[in-house]
């Protein structure tokens, strides 16, 4: 039911008040590609660019070797590019069942109302719910209603699909459920995802690109970026803490604090002495008790423990662990070699 | 959850005298009714040819408003907020002017001096129709406006990410989300239609079976103008019932959206 893959090249550049988006993107046939980076940094300008939503204010969008759009002058409107969005909102036709929502894609290109309404009924096995045709998307729940669009989206045999944090909205277990059946309808197509949340970008995608500010930070293979985040940003959305510091002796040093590593590609990094470097490491990996000192700057609880946030780094401890702890406290923080890992720091 | 909110329980005495106010004129004019007369009165030759006319021109005054009305309403609700804030003041202004002024700018303009005299309209029944067009239009060009501009346009994105054509959308998204507001739109439309007089006097005149609608055969029996006051009384009891039937009609057809 799936078309042949096809590939996308876009170089997105459109004028915002603040600052310019200016993006470049390219997506293997049948690959997804996750976009993450902070609010306001261009995601959803580049998928409404994407859509046809949004204008070009110089760039390109080829799909397949087909100029979509080619500022100024080549603009091709959204329901001829072949590229369906799904957002945080299901958007369902509130007036039409679940059966005739999925079927609009096809009864709009002109599939009699019996075909499409019984390949409908397929999809909605596909999305994980048989027998739910005849029913209207108000009488579905918010879970339901993500399938329902995601079912639809795919009927409309689309090119690309651009996913815009289509499970923001829903619980953790919903979201996790929605999540699988994404991953595994989405396989073999050409796919852009916007998200917040890494754990998304791991499971949907083959490649990982972080946008700041309008502009493309780093990408690559999804582990090897959430691993390696060469920005603020990136240690962030990876979840890592991130000092920044100069290689010194086969070691990282910043402020008056060293670390050693004993992963292979970070002491080769660290060869050159006086080499800007980044340290990376997980709050949890953060030891409190000996080492190098540190401030408290403040507490908080997490589900686990507790996170100790200091000038070097944050700390997730046992509860008992920061006991007595306040901001403003000097503690003492070390991280085991085996847990560190170094990155280029620009 | 008080579905109720929490207005000013005291409130409950001007909204009852507001409805009181609305209500018990009518009850007035009903005990008015002399009901022995009453089916010799509403079937009269002269009362049931105002009525048969009423509800023509009114149907034909509401498919007109509905054929250029729906489309007017769209291109308001999808115009930047300035020209549709414009937009819809012109709309209002023949809601907000007297008929009577409704039905002297008519004439000015299809008078036999006027700008288009030479159709020679007035006083015929396409002048009754054009006079309740004019009065009517407003109300189903902002009630539609309205229920457009409430759904907003993500719905018509949503099917034209879909491969919709511009057409498709109309036809399967704005117009059936439209729905209740069209309706209403479409109600309101002809219960002022079938209600008009002051335009309609001035313009189309009031001559038995050509323009002269319930409202002003009512007049005209009022004026004890070869008519009898129950006659009168008797042909507003009927307007007032078929406005009430529209109504009711309007109410048991329930759009299927489940929101």
């Amino acid at each position: 039911m799936i078309p042949d893959a096809a590939a996308l090249h876009a170089h997105v550049v459109v004028r915002r008040r603040d600052f310019a988006v200016d993006l470049s993107l390219d997506v293997a046939p049948g690959d997804t590609v996750a976009i993450m980076g902070r609010s306001g940094a261009g995601k959803s300008t580049l998928l409404g660019a994407l859509a046809g939503l949004t204008p070009l204010d110089a760039g390109e969008i080829v799909l397949d070797g087909r100029v979509l759009d080619r500022a100024p002058r080549v603009r091709t409107a959204p329901m001829r590019r072949g590229i369906v969005l799904l957002g945080q909102d299901a958007r369902l036709f509130p007036h039409l069942t679940a059966r005739e929502n999925v079927a609009f894609g096809p009864r709009a290109a002109g599939v009699p109302a019996s075909v499409a309404h019984s390949s409908a009924d397929e999809w909605l096995v596909r999305v994980g719910l048989p027998g739910a045709g005849g029913r209207r998307p108000g009488q579905l729940s918010g879970g339901e209603q993500q399938r329902v669009a995601v079912a639809r989206a795919l009927a409309a045999a689309p090119r690309v699909v651009l996913l815009d944090e289509p499970l923001v909205a829903l619980d953790a277990v919903t979201a996790s459920e929605i999540r699988a059946m994404l991953r595994e309808c989405l396989a073999g197509v050409t796919s852009v995802a916007v998200t917040h949340d890494a754990v998304d970008a791991a499971a949907l995608a083959d490649r990982l690109v972080i946008v700041e500010r309008g502009r493309v930070t780093q990408e690559g293979p999804v582990r090897e970026v959430l691993s390696a985040p060469a920005t603020e940003v990136a240690a962030k959305i990876a979840g890592l803490e991130r000092l920044v510091g100069v290689a010194r002796a086969g070691g990282w040093e910043g402020s008056g604090m060293r670390l050693e590593s004993t992963d292979a590609a970070s002491r080769a990094l660290a060869g050159t002495d006086g080499v800007a470097l980044a340290a990376v490491f997980r709050a949890s990996d953060l030891r409190l008790g000996e080492g190098f000192p540190a401030i408290v700057s403040h507490l908080e609880p997490t589900p686990t423990g507790v996170r100790v946030v200091t000038d070097r780094g944050a700390a997730e401890v046992a509860p008992g662990e920061a006991a007595g702890l306040g901001p403003g406290d000097a503690v003492r923080v070390s991280v085991a070699p085996d847990r560190v890992r170094f990155v280029a720091a620009s | 959850m008080r579905a109720a909110g929490y207005v000013p329980r005291w409130l409950i005495l001007p909204a009852a005298l507001g409805l009181l106010f609305l209500l018990v004129p009518l009850t007035a004019l009903i005990g008015r009714v002399e009901w022995a007369t009453l089916v010799s009165d509403v079937t009269s030759d002269a009362a049931l040819s105002a009525l048969g006319l009423s509800l023509a021109t009114g149907a034909a005054a509401t498919v007109l408003c509905a054929v250029v009305g729906i489309p007017l309403a769209l291109m308001i609700a999808r115009s930047p907020a300035r020209i549709a804030a414009l937009l819809r003041a012109l709309v209002t202004v023949p809601l907000v002017l007297p008929p009577m002024v409704g039905g002297v700018a008519l004439l000015y303009l299809f008078g036999r001096t006027g700008w288009l005299g030479a159709l020679g309209l007035p006083f015929t029944t396409p002048a009754v129709v054009l006079a309740q067009v004019f009065v009517a239009l407003p109300f189903l060009v902002l009630a539609v406006e309205g229920a457009l501009r409430s759904t907003g346009v993500e719905f018509e994105r949503a099917a034209a990410s879909l491969g919709a054509s511009r057409a498709t959308i109309l036809r399967r998204v704005t117009l059936p989300l439209a729905a209740p507001g069209i309706v209403a739109g479409v109600v309101l439309c002809f219960a002022r239609a079938i209600g008009e007089f002051g335009a309609t006097a001035l313009f189309a005149g009031n001559r038995p079976g050509v323009t002269q609608t319930m409202p002003l055969a009512i007049y005209t029996a009022f004026n004890g103008a070869g008519v009898s006051q129950g006659t009168a009384v008797a042909l507003s009891l009927l307007l007032l019932v078929t406005a009430v039937a529209v109504l009711l009609l309007v109410r048991g057809w329930r759009p299927g959206v489940g929101r």
